[in-house]
């Protein structure tokens, strides 16, 4: 407050509009994003020939058959099953080995954890790109592609490494007396592991947000990896809704689609936005 | 201890690396014995580029499209009776009874429904199961994914030029010979009585077909009739005319969806056509020392296209036009011309504007130059890999039925191969152009099917071109290098 | 890396080896591995299954070297590297602090955060739509208001990779507001008061306080936006393409990487030269992550 007091008339007025000015940036950027948003809803019920017309009219009929010309086509339910299916249980086998290794490079001391760590955080760096020639042909051979579990064995592969790389922070801020106690009364590895997992609870939740939406978002390896309409993940289907529509100029269907894509997300993320960013976050910065 | 500490790393290392070891060498395949016959012709591939034969072929192209013509006038001739018969179809007993089909079409184009239709009805008259993937425009990505993992693709259907260069030419497919001799169920005549051998000579390998087409395609400059009328302009049939046409029509005149550059090069290609005539695009492409871009015929097909892009007669935007977009806007009534498949009028049908005229005007002719159609078809191939073979050449035969087929023309409206039914009045023009020309070529000369890698990096210099970026001779001197070097690295 | 295991423990070699085998097996088999073979395949001239690999060398790298499509590639995934960074780190930092003093910080946070959980896809169709020529929003919005003169081919050739840009900025400026808003979160507030205190103005609160007390985390985000720029893909591929390949014009290195050798309408099935190029890839990214580590090791300040 202090400080303020000492600020000439002009400069306060230089910041308060340069604060202004700043407030009004953030707005119209917030703005512009809803109204991109909004805009697609409202296209949603307008129809082909007017869409682009009057871009701004209230759509003036209520062409609902939009909807339904885009359901057809976006096998919503299969594509979300598929992605719930692959993100879930990869994100959730990923966690499963991830954890256990984290925790033995951490705190089970042994000579090669320090390169065996570096050698996860290096995953960390190679894009998807870079193995997607070798690791098709590779799932081929194996008959894993059009697969769902080839899928999600692609998806844990991509995910541990910053899995690992996550939790070995949380494992390494760890205190020891918890371990020494549980190691005291005999117990094993295993034992003693099971004590320590309810402590970096917070890592896990914030790892696997992180693993679960990065794999959400995925799209090359499911483009890649399957090509049966009865494997297509959500991105795929859409990306193939899009090529039917853009075929026979249905830009209101294409709409349609997109916002019946939207629609669970949003819901969703009006629930739980915080905790997808806090989590976020915290694997971030840890 | 320590020490049995570092063994155990280093057993980890060990893993490790035979781990890594093991994959590369199944992921690179030693499967020598598996396939190895199949890539053997791909370095006999025969270089379609030899201008006389594209010549030759369209040729007689030519004569059955007149034919085509003619046919439409009977076109309802002794249909009634076709589907009494049609259980003459039975599957092989040796085979599984599913035919697996990856179509290039998307679920909900008309292209698809008919064949949706085609397929029901062959499943209920024969009992072989279709398991169909309406895969879209990338259905050789997903061939190629199912091919590799061992998956059974018994029948594929896709644009003629993709099919030679990723998989005929490259000896992935079976010859279609026999299926000649096929009856087709429901008539009284064979695959090889109603299917031009024409088309099928094309893309032969050692004389034998290996594409059997359902579609054809060509392209050229469509229009609203109406609107040429209203403006009072005279149809052009020169270059010259065109660009003074293109002028007298008001603003966006020649409407473009430059985002797509396989669009963007149609003008080019067809201009080098015109000036050099068939076959002479491919044979600049195909000139290991790329000199014969520096052809007087190249010259001045880059210079009829930079006066087009000078002119000013292209559509404001149209090199940031995202397709459809502009095409839309033409259908729409905003702007006159659009250069395009004949496939525009199946695209744009559901939304043109009331009473559109759907016309279309033969690629301009230069002075001194060559008449020419182009020749696009669709088609099916059976891969060597089918596992039901005479399963999927029985559903071509099926398919080709003139009842069948005839939804490619009454729904889809696209042309087909059988000169025996009818043709789509949006596609009058385009019968009478095919049925005129004294010639034919394949689409963009074939370039990109044979040479899909100089296509690319051709594309992206014709760009440039189109978008007024670089000079004509630039565009030349560039184009021989990389033809040059891309020969060089053969 | 500090030990921290309690020394009784630490003859756990054995046991820590079955803790560590499962993640270790798949991350060898999915990522190593595929890389080692990427590298290995760059040599070789190859169309896939059925077709044996023939070793060419260093062909595949000489023919990229000549070739004007990879130029582009490799320019534009340097654009997004450098110029999208820059943009995405100032924004970021301009609406963190913004953001500080602001009630509804939670709200704007999650709207800007909001593209990152949505399909690229269904991004790159909201992208193009608002920058079609004639009839896209954005145009369509400046001629309602008055700005004729402001319109522009937004998607024209000087043009449309700077709206690629500006969408993956706009995209990712949401992610990486979250990562440096947690970082300023934990610096603690006695530091910003003894700053006022002396007096200190916004920009020097932000070079003598912010960024030193940040410098880890801006590091961390620094390396993240490195991996994000370069394998930029879905955005680009859906945003010319479904039913027609991208424009060449907007290709990057993994767009040409999917092109060459897994999928496009006229696919040449290049596995080789698509290797080549994903190699140049890991190369790219390795050198950049040495270096971001190198500049960025200094000044972390303990706090």
């Amino acid at each position: 407050m202090q400080t303020i007091v000492r600020l000439s008339l002009s400069q306060r007025i230089g910041r308060l509009f340069g604060r202004l000015t700043g407030r009004l940036f953030v707005w119209v950027w917030v703005f512009f994003s809803l109204a991109m948003l909004a805009w697609l809803i409202l296209a949603a019920f307008k129809r082909n020939n007017t869409v682009f017309r009057n871009l701004w009219a209230l759509p003036d009929s209520n062409e609902a058959h939009n909807f339904q010309d885009a359901w057809d086509l976006l096998n919503l339910t299969r594509t979300t099953l598929n992605s719930i299916l692959t993100v879930g249980g990869g994100t959730a086998l990923t966690m499963a080995v991830a954890a256990p290794a984290a925790y033995a490079l951490t705190r089970m001391g042994f000579r090669g954890a320090s390169p065996l760590t570096s050698l996860f955080a290096l995953g960390i760096g190679v894009p998807v790109h870079a193995i997607i020639i070798p690791l098709f042909v590779g799932l081929s051979e194996v008959n894993l592609t059009n697969n769902l579990w080839g899928l999600t064995l692609a998806y844990m592969g991509v995910s541990i490494p910053f899995a690992v790389f996550l939790m070995t922070g949380f494992f390494r801020s760890l205190p020891s007396e918890l371990e020494e106690a549980a190691v005291m009364e005999g117990a094993g590895p295993l034992r003693v592991f099971s004590v320590m997992l309810p402590l970096v609870r917070p890592g896990m939740v914030a790892s696997s947000l992180i693993v679960a939406v990065g794999l959400w978002n995925e799209f090359l390896l499911a483009l890649v990896l399957t090509y049966d309409e009865s494997k297509r993940t959500i991105g795929v289907g859409l990306l193939n809704t899009f090529g039917a529509m853009r075929y026979t100029s249905n830009w209101v269907g294409l709409f349609a689609s997109v916002v019946i894509m939207l629609t669970p997300l949003i819901i969703l993320y009006t629930w739980m936005s915080r905790r997808i960013i806090e989590g976020l976050t915290v694997g971030a910065t840890k | 201890m320590h020490k049995r500490e570092r063994n155990r790393s280093r057993w980890l290392a060990l893993m490790a690396a035979l781990l890594t070891l093991a994959l590369v060498a199944a992921a690179c395949g030693n499967d020598d014995d598996q396939d190895a016959s199949s890539v053997a012709p791909a370095t006999s591939t025969p270089q379609s580029g030899d201008g006389q034969d594209v010549a030759d072929t369209a040729d007689g192209d030519g004569q059955d499209s007149t034919d085509t013509g003619d046919g439409q006038d009977s076109s309802d001739t002794g249909d009634g009776q076709d589907s009494s018969d049609t259980t003459a179809v039975q599957p092989d007993e040796e085979e599984d009874g599913t035919l697996r089909y990856f179509s290039m079409w998307n679920e909900g184009e008309p292209q698809q429904e008919v064949l949706q239709e085609i397929i029901d009805s062959y499943e209920a008259d024969t009992g072989v199961d279709v398991d169909v993937l309406w895969a879209g425009r990338e259905v050789l990505t997903s061939v190629r994914a199912a091919l590799s993992a061992g998956d059974p693709v018994d029948l594929i259907g896709f644009e003629a030029e993709p099919l030679a260069g990723a998989l005929v030419n490259t000896g992935e497919t079976r010859s279609l010979a026999s299926l000649l001799d096929q009856q087709i169920p429901g008539e009284n005549v064979t695959v090889g009585d109603v299917i031009p051998s024409s088309f099928l000579d094309i893309y032969a390998v050692g004389g034998e077909p290996h594409i059997m087409p359902y579609i054809l395609n060509s392209s050229g400059i469509h229009y609203d009739g109406r609107r040429l009328a209203e403006f009072g302009i005279e149809r052009p049939e020169t270059w010259d005319e065109f660009i003074a046409a293109s002028l007298a029509a008001g603003e966006n005149a020649v409407q473009h969806d430059g985002l797509i550059n396989f669009y963007n090069a149609y003008w080019l290609y067809w201009l080098i056509v015109r000036h050099g005539g068939p076959g002479a695009f491919n044979a600049a492409a195909s000139d290991p020392t790329g000199e014969a871009w520096r052809s007087d015929a190249i010259a001045a097909a880059v210079e009829d296209l930079v006066e087009l892009v000078e002119s000013g007669v292209l559509a404001d935007g149209y090199e940031g036009s995202n397709w459809p977009i502009a095409q839309q806007e033409w259908a729409n009534g905003n702007g006159t011309f659009n250069i395009n498949g004949t496939w525009l009028a199946s695209e744009t049908a559901s939304y043109s504007s009331e009473g559109f005229e759907y016309r279309l005007l033969p690629f301009p002719t230069t002075e001194g130059g060559f008449e020419s159609a182009e020749v696009y078809q669709i088609g099916w191939v059976v891969p060597n890999a089918a596992d039901s073979p005479s399963a999927a050449q029985d559903f071509i035969a099926y398919a080709l039925n003139s009842d069948r087929l005839a939804g490619m023309v009454d729904v889809a409206k696209n042309l087909v191969p059988r000169s025996d039914i009818g043709v789509p009045p949006e596609l009058q023009d385009a019968v009478d152009m095919l049925a005129s020309s004294p010639a034919g070529h394949r689409p963009y000369d074939g370039v990109q099917g044979d040479y899909p890698e100089l296509w690319i990096e051709f594309m992206l210099l014709d760009d440039q071109l189109f978008f007024g970026q670089i000079s004509g001779a630039e565009f030349i001197n560039r184009m021989a290098d990389k033809t040059a070097e891309y020969w060089a690295s053969q | 890396m500090k030990d921290v295991s309690p020394p009784h423990l630490r003859h756990n070699g054995r046991r820590a080896s079955a803790f560590i085998a499962p993640a270790l097996a798949i991350y060898l088999t999915i990522i190593m591995a595929p890389t080692v073979a990427t590298v290995w395949i760059s040599f070789t001239e190859w169309r896939g299954i059925g077709d044996s690999p023939e070793f060419v060398g260093l062909d595949n790298y000489r023919h990229l070297l000549r070739s004007d499509t990879f130029w582009g590639s490799f320019n534009r995934t340097m654009a997004i590297l450098v110029a999208g960074g820059l943009a995405v780190f100032f924004f970021s930092f301009l609406f963190t602090m913004l953001l500080r003093e602001m009630r509804a910080k939670k709200f704007i946070r999650a709207v800007l955060f909001f593209p990152n959980i949505v399909p690229p896809v269904a991004l790159a169709i909201a992208w193009g739509v608002l920058l079609a020529p004639r009839n896209g929003l954005l145009n369509g919005f400046l001629e309602t208001v008055g700005l004729d003169f402001a319109t522009r081919t937004w998607l024209a050739p000087d043009l449309i990779f700077r709206s690629v840009i500006a969408g993956l900025v706009w995209i990712y400026t949401g992610f990486f507001i979250t990562i440096i808003m947690a970082g300023v979160d934990r610096i603690p507030k006695h530091f910003y008061e003894a700053a006022d205190l002396e007096g200190a103005t916004p920009r020097q609160k932000l070079f003598k306080v912010t960024l030193p007390l940040t410098w880890d985390v801006l590091s961390v985000a620094a390396v993240l936006w490195v991996i994000t720029a370069i394998k930029t893909f879905e955005f680009i591929y859906a945003f010319g393409g479904s039913g027609t390949d991208p424009s060449i014009s907007t290709w990057t290195l993994p767009v040409q990487v999917y092109a060459v050798a897994l999928g496009n309408r006229s696919p040449i099935f290049a596995l080789g030269q698509g290797s080549a190029i994903a190699t140049v890839m890991v190369v790219l990214v390795g050198v950049l992550v040495i270096l971001i580590r190198r500049i960025m090791r200094r000044k972390v300040v303990e706090f």
